[in-house]
């Protein structure tokens, strides 16, 4: 037998395993219940509804219009909101910075800070400047302010939100119908769900895989084993990550059951196989990384202290998000917290795949460090408790 | 009592201070990450639940790291000592790390200007953390791995992000997100409960 095959027969009768598979389905049903408000996204908007939502807008005036007020009001009760590390952190400014931030205030409006705080309450902003220009502005603000303030380009480009209107939601709608296929929304929603919990359930199953012959006392028998250091680290690794995707995968099958019926009652045309394709690209390559850090920092330093690293860089991850739809950048976790946006996605998706497929390569190259750290312990151990066995079982 | 308090020194000492440490770290670090001036009730609390409440997993799901070797466990059993103080003796040490460390943090975020009840606040932080790390124990104490007990601890944590309604009185966030107070007793007795239960289990299964 393989032995690939014994690592997955050894997952089969771990604890661990199970425990995961629990976790992981109740956390899913209970965010994906697929319940009908969802699916009745599918409904088609009607001319004169009272309202359709809310977009995110890309338009410049809205977006500085939106800016401006908010940074004469932080800069007026001298508090500026910041998260720099997803936890809230209130700036308050010296007499200099804030002289600096009523200049650059000036620059924005043509108008002086005195003239505005006299008349506050019924001050409207004009705002005077191009584009380009504001962001420079903005950028400046935000070296004073410091990290994590609103007025990050990103942060503003990814926040400001408008009300939706009927062209809008009808366009959302064809989206939906045409690129999505119905199914590809909701894909990615489940992805946006799933990729939480495995940005560091996986380490839990590497940390356990590397201490369990630590833990037996069986590491100086393995040692003496002929087989390649490679193929011990190199099974091990692709076992569970095989039999981590595995639920990911029955479970992400049977969740699409309902919205693929209620695609075709509506008569639309369902693409069955955008589950799966959404979780083999964003859901794998991050399963493929989190074992792969924790078999490299167990085999390491012999003890749990990946689950504290990952824990640490799945949740400042999460944190340090400065939104909660695309943006993917090289984010551990990232995210589509949302139904439709297929268009804003379709733009995106590029930046997704460089992100996965670096992080394929991250896992191939700290497998190779899982593999040389285990050579050396095996070297140290041979050294230690007798010579390597050269040849046979 | 004596050998029970250099039994729990040599503890602390061989296993424990790393973590001790890990916790100080995690406590020192929070100058950085969060912000402790002029913060209202809700965003204190925010402080105390989702940052200082890791705590509880670093402090109390350890508490069986010497045992994870078989040998040693054997061994405890075999001695005429009462393993059962030995790791009540562990949890004490862990309590007042616990009191101390958020008593610190509440104290600072009071001389920091922030506005909160501080007792109210106090009480509820103390038994949230201690119910969150009751987790990691009980599971770490039952399956005689520690990994697991981290590992349903910070599932427990995580899941509180998005499904805090399925589990009603036990959720964490309770006051960041509801200005609510009133479930620490809850929490206090499932703590309790989780504590004796994990000991209890352990025993039993040692024995047979």
């Amino acid at each position: 037998m393989s032995l690939f095959s014994k690592e997955c027969k050894q997952i089969l009768k771990s604890l661990i395993f199970y425990i995961f598979i629990v976790i992981f389905v109740l956390y899913i049903t209970t965010q994906f219940g697929g319940d009908a408000e969802d699916i009745n996204l599918i409904n088609k908007p009607e001319a004169g509804q009272e309202e359709y939502g809310y977009k995110i807008t890309d338009n410049p005036e809205e977006i500085m219009d939106y800016a401006v007020n908010g940074i004469i009001y932080e800069t007026y009760i001298n508090s500026y909101s910041t998260y720099p590390f997803g936890f809230y952190k209130e700036i308050k400014l010296n007499e200099n910075e804030l002289q600096d931030m009523e200049e650059l205030i000036y620059r924005l409006t043509g108008d002086k800070w005195d003239d505005i705080v006299s008349d506050y309450d019924n001050y409207i902003p004009p705002v005077k400047t191009e584009y380009s220009e504001f962001l420079e502005i903005m950028a400046d603000a935000c070296e004073i302010i410091g990290k994590g303030s609103s007025y990050e380009k990103e942060e503003m480009e990814n926040h400001t939100t408008v009300p939706m209107t009927y062209e809008d939601a009808m366009e959302e709608y064809e989206s939906m119908i045409n690129k999505d296929h119905v199914t590809g929304t909701y894909a990615r929603l489940f992805c946006d769900y799933a990729v939480i919990l495995l940005a560091i359930i996986p380490v839990f199953f590497g940390v356990t895989r590397c201490l369990r012959d630590r833990r037996a006392k069986a590491e100086g028998v393995i040692f003496s084993k002929s087989v390649s250091s490679a193929k011990i680290i190199i099974s091990r690794y692709m076992a569970n990550v095989v039999m981590i995707f595995l639920p990911v995968l029955i479970t992400a099958l049977i969740i699409q059951i309902p919205y693929i019926y209620s695609a075709e009652a509506a008569g639309i045309s369902a693409d069955y196989m955008a589950f799966i394709r959404y979780s083999v690209i964003w859901l794998l390559p991050e399963i493929m990384i989190v074992t792969a850090l924790s078999f490299a920092v167990t085999e390491l330093t012999g003890g749990i202290w990946a689950i504290f690293i990952q824990f640490v860089w799945a949740f400042a991850s999460m944190l340090s998000s400065s939104t909660l739809v695309g943006d993917f950048g090289l984010k551990l976790v990232v995210r589509w917290n949302t139904l439709g946006g297929a268009d804003s996605y379709l733009r995106q998706v590029n930046d997704l795949y460089i992100n996965r497929a670096f992080y394929v390569g991250l896992s191939v190259v700290l497998v190779a460090v899982s593999i040389l750290i285990y050579s050396v312990k095996r070297k140290k151990g041979a050294a230690e408790h007798g010579k390597i066995r050269k040849s046979g079982n | 009592m004596e050998k029970f308090v250099s039994l729990e020194i040599s503890f602390v000492k061989k296993h424990y201070f790393k973590h001790i440490l890990l916790a100080l770290l995690f406590a020192i670090l929070s100058g950085a990450v969060v912000s402790f001036k002029n913060l209202n009730e809700l965003q204190s609390a925010r402080v105390m639940e989702m940052y200082v409440s890791i705590l509880g997993i670093i402090l109390f799901t350890p508490l069986f790291m010497p045992e994870q070797d078989r040998e040693i466990w054997r061994l405890e059993q075999s001695k005429k000592l009462s393993v059962v103080n030995l790791y009540i003796l562990r949890i004490l040490t862990a309590v007042i790390f616990l009191l101390a460390t958020v008593s610190i943090f509440i104290i600072i975020m009071r001389q920091n200007n922030c506005e909160f009840p501080v007792l109210k606040l106090w009480i509820f932080s103390v038994c949230e953390i201690l119910f969150l790390g009751s987790i990691g124990f009980f599971v770490s104490a039952v399956t005689n791995q520690v990994v697991l007990g981290y590992m349903a601890a910070i599932m427990y944590y995580m899941i509180n992000f998005g499904a805090t309604e399925y589990l009603k009185k036990l959720a964490l966030f309770q006051v960041m997100r509801l200005g609510k107070y009133d479930f620490w007793y809850y929490m206090l007795a499932v703590s309790v409960l989780l504590f004796a239960a994990g000991i209890s289990i352990r025993e039993i299964r040692s024995k047979k």
